[in-house]
């Protein structure tokens, strides 16, 4: 592993089977540092929630490797991979992807539950994970209730429930007016800078590429 | 929404079920309602409403093998039934000793056994009223003789047989005479039974009721052109003949097993409809890493809930029904072992459909909710 570097991605490439292949990537390079803030823009089918779906373990790339803190994760068996998953990265998605019929605090607790934080403890983590990200008022109501950027930002510490070393947002803005899409961005360029998490965002919006430390271009499968 | 359909489910499951059993229960009454240890028939018994008359002198010769405590006669018969109002009905009459110990349809008390022993009194079960076109205090007549409503019983009546008249066994050979009996007129008393009377049961009581095998076994080879079965063999004769061999019983087991497949199908198909709108939600657990055992815990213990929340409703409502059943003669019987079954089956149906509709989460790409 270089030194101060989170995710190293070499020669990746994606093929989804067809009658007709469609190359998703076709040779992806990068190394992304520790605590970076990293924006993966495009046109859309350029790959980039491909790549970032391969970055977070959720795919299996045709050929090249993606080594995350060191472990190469493109050679990791199924459960091995989800338990790397759990441990290490967090997720916040486009549409929220939140339960619905849970509260936000709720939700968090969940993320807590999964890696075997219970009871109080999972309890009083998720309420200051709220808090830091200001909801402690809307903490207990239910997540359908809340407004889009409230729930953008409980996804948000529902992903830092397992204090990740990285976390990659798949167009977090994109369904979010001005106001919270701003609220969103401060939050997650305040996660790399103060908590050095590695942010690894695709996204088309101005605002996160005013934040971002670095923008990539994807572009027809390359970088 | 869900529940509902697990309820309805399970609702269909608990009630084909406690119909079964109850109507299993129901042919085997009489035979329940006797405190017999051995019923001694003509060997030719095929259950307790198919077989043929022995002699009234059987119930002496039981008497006198070692190691019956106490023998009593019961006899059956066809009877018609004129009502008060013309209206006409069939019926069995079932002669038994009111002053004796073994039989005692809806265990009632000695002094309202005595009143059967009054000429022509007879007792029947509430549900049958309606069917006779009686009311209590009412008489009608059974062949050409009087019959008069001395008590009506509760919970006597198989729903398999005709309207039981429970009767002295003076009285139940009156109104059904056999070839070689004295015909009553109408006004005189039936007089007492003689050894040739037909009659079609002696039941026994054992002194050891342990030794019931080897004392019906000792009736038929001490008493030539009988038939001796314990309690548990007769009733397991006639219940089996109801169930297995005729159309009812396959009618009514097969809609058990229909209630138990309908039942199935509709909890799998609510329980997959149920986790494919919430696919994305499993999705999501997937991808944060979730184990697979993970999202089967939680998927059993829904269904779980689910199974035990939708098994007390369907109880109650099961309960429910039985009142209203049980005043038109039919019994919906919730035994301990119906209800263990239905839990079980409540269980299995709900865990296994959830476990078939988990795959679809399971087996699916994490990467899907990216793409979502």
């Amino acid at each position: 592993m270089l030194d101060g570097v989170a995710v190293t991605v070499r020669d990746l490439r994606m093929t989804y089977p067809s009658t007709k292949p469609v190359h998703a990537l076709k040779g992806v390079s990068i190394d992304i540092r520790q605590g970076e803030l990293l924006l993966i823009m495009g046109p859309s089918g350029s790959g980039k929630s491909t790549l970032l779906s391969i970055i977070g373990g959720l795919l299996t790339p045709t050929a090249g490797s993606v080594a995350v803190l060191g472990a190469e994760i493109t050679r990791l068996r199924r459960k091995e991979l989800a338990r790397f998953r759990l441990q290490n990265l967090g997720y916040v998605f486009q549409g929220f992807n939140l339960f619905n019929a849970m509260t936000g605090a709720e939700n968090v607790e969940l993320a807590y539950n999964v890696r075997g934080i219970r009871g109080g403890r999972a309890h009083k983590a998720s309420r200051e994970l709220l808090a830091q990200l200001g909801l402690e008022e809307q903490a207990n109501r239910p997540a359908r209730e809340l407004s889009g950027g409230e729930k953008q930002r409980v996804a948000i510490a529902r992903a830092l429930a397992g204090d990740p070393c990285a976390i990659l947002a798949d167009e977090p803005t994109s369904q979010l007016d001005t106001e919270n899409g701003a609220i969103v961005t401060n939050v997650l360029s305040d996660l790399a800078r103060k908590r050095g998490t590695t942010i690894v965002i695709t996204s088309h919006d101005d605002r996160i590429r005013r934040a971002a430390e670095r923008v990539v271009l994807l572009d027809d499968g390359r970088l | 929404m869900a529940l509902a359909g697990v309820v309805f489910a399970v609702t269909l499951l608990t009630v084909q079920v406690a119909l079964f059993t109850g109507f299993s229960n129901s042919t085997t009454l009489p035979i329940a309602e006797s405190s017999a240890d051995v019923w001694v028939s003509a060997p030719e018994m095929l259950y307790f409403e198919g077989t043929l008359p022995i002699d009234y002198g059987t119930l002496a010769k039981v008497r006198a093998v070692p190691g019956v405590a106490r023998a009593e006669a019961m006899s059956l018969g066809i009877a018609r039934w004129r009502s008060p109002h013309d209206e006409l009905a069939l019926g069995r009459v079932i002669g038994f000793d009111p002053r004796g110990t073994l039989f005692n349809p809806g265990s009632t008390s000695r002094a309202t056994l005595d009143l059967l022993r009054k000429p022509y009194a007879f007792a029947v079960d509430a549900t049958q009223l309606h069917i006779l076109d009686l009311r209590a205090g009412q008489s009608g007549t059974i062949g050409s003789l009087p019959a008069h409503l001395a008590y009506v019983t509760h919970g006597t009546q198989s729903i398999v047989s005709a309207t039981f008249f429970y009767t002295s066994l003076e009285t139940a050979n009156a109104y059904t005479p056999s070839a070689l009996s004295f015909f009553s007129a109408p006004g005189s008393s039936p007089p007492p039974l003689e050894e040739t009377d037909s009659i079609m049961y002696v039941m026994v009581k054992a002194k050891n009721p342990a030794a019931s095998a080897q004392l019906a076994a000792a009736i038929e080879r001490g008493i030539p052109h009988v038939r001796a079965l314990t309690r548990d063999q007769m009733l397991a004769a006639t219940r089996d003949y109801w169930v297995k061999r005729t159309g009812i019983g396959f009618i009514l087991s097969l809609i058990a097993l229909m209630g138990a497949f309908v039942g199935v199908v509709i909890v799998g198909q609510i329980l997959y409809t149920s986790i494919n709108e919430h696919f994305q939600e499993y999705g999501t657990l997937k991808a944060i890493g979730v184990s697979d055992a993970y999202l089967y815990g939680v998927i059993a213990l829904q269904a779980t809930c689910m199974a035990l929340i939708g098994y007390v409703l369907s109880l109650a409502l099961t309960f429910a029904v039985r009142g209203v059943a049980a005043e038109r003669g039919v019994d919906i019987l919730i035994t301990p072992g119906g209800a263990l079954l239905v839990l079980v089956a409540a269980l299995v149906i709900c865990i296994g459909a959830g476990m078939i509709a988990m795959q679809r989460v399971v087996g699916s790409d994490p990467a899907l909710v990216f793409r979502a």
